[in-house]
């Protein structure tokens, strides 16, 4: 398994302890309420969810088994950079939104443009493992 | 393919025919009566799809396909893989069961409230059980 799919899927698998912990916290807080708080990291545990949990995995296995071309793999720093920018993305909506510095619907959008950016980065290193490769690229 | 592996799979299609019913039925139910109240079912939707379904059928692929721990133990624990399986289905089928009478002022309130504070804690522990059963299969091909 390359080094960049380890980082992948276990960055996806600690976002799945934080959503399953979080979860966990929220069903218990819906039948007996003990912090009404707890609702605001809702959005959170749904985003966590689906792009650090899931889209990370997928793209993490799709990085281990997807054809390798017979002269090595390359522009695995786009897959890098992508990783960097979802998680960077991820865990920045938490912790600045407690911080204050942006309001949260501006942290948000941050957020998703740096998450729309990493994914592109990874589809793009695996859109040139699959085959097609644009014209510019094939002389790199 | 291990036995795990095709019980999870098999498993995760049956959540993934009750989620769409349970979703189909809902809005079926939502539309010819107006007085039918869907509080508690878009959650139990969601999550037997999610957990249930998507989770379920990750890592039921993951134990089959990802690489082995050691030659000895090549998937880790089966036992507590097992326990595992039995808690993340037991904990989803409680939720299921008791999110829809929560919040209906019966006077079996408490009863359902206990059952989903269960179903939680049962859910939570049998995922961090698989959590770690992978933890420890993700390396390289020299085994780092």
């Amino acid at each position: 398994m390359p080094i960049l799919s380890r980082f992948l899927i276990r960055a996806s698998l600690l976002y799945f302890a934080a959503i399953t912990l979080l979860g966990g916290a929220l069903l218990i807080n819906k039948a007996m309420p003990f912090n009404s708080n707890l609702w605001r990291f809702y959005s959170l545990h749904i985003e966590w969810a689906f792009v650090g949990w899931i889209i990370q995995l997928v793209l993490g296995v799709a990085c281990w088994i997807f054809p390798k071309p017979p002269g090595g793999v390359r522009h695995i720093w786009l897959g890098w950079v992508g990783f960097v920018l979802i998680n960077a993305a991820l865990i920045a909506l938490p912790t600045i939104s407690t911080v204050g510095i942006f309001s949260y619907p501006n942290l948000k959008l941050i957020s998703h443009l740096f998450q729309i950016l990493g994914i592109l980065a990874i589809a793009g290193h695996l859109w040139i493992r699959i085959g097609f490769l644009p014209a510019f690229l094939k002389s790199n | 393919m291990p036995k795990l592996t095709r019980w999870m799979l098999k498993t995760a299609l049956v959540y993934l025919i009750l989620a769409l019913s349970l979703e189909g039925l809902q809005t079926a139910f939502s539309a010819w009566i107006p007085t039918f109240s869907t509080q508690g079912l878009r959650p139990v939707y969601i999550h037997l799809f999610m957990l249930g379904w998507v989770t379920q059928m990750i890592i039921g692929v993951a134990i089959w396909l990802f690489p082995p721990r050691s030659k000895h133990l090549p998937r880790g624990n089966e036992k507590l893989s097992w326990v595992g399986f039995w808690g993340l289905n037991m904990g989803l089928a409680l939720r299921a069961a008791g999110e829809p009478f929560l919040g209906r002022a019966n006077e079996n309130e408490w009863f359902w409230q206990i059952i989903l504070v269960i179903s939680a804690l049962i859910q939570v522990a049998s995922l961090f059980v698989f959590m770690l059963q992978l933890w420890v299969r993700i390396k390289g091909a020299k085994g780092k």
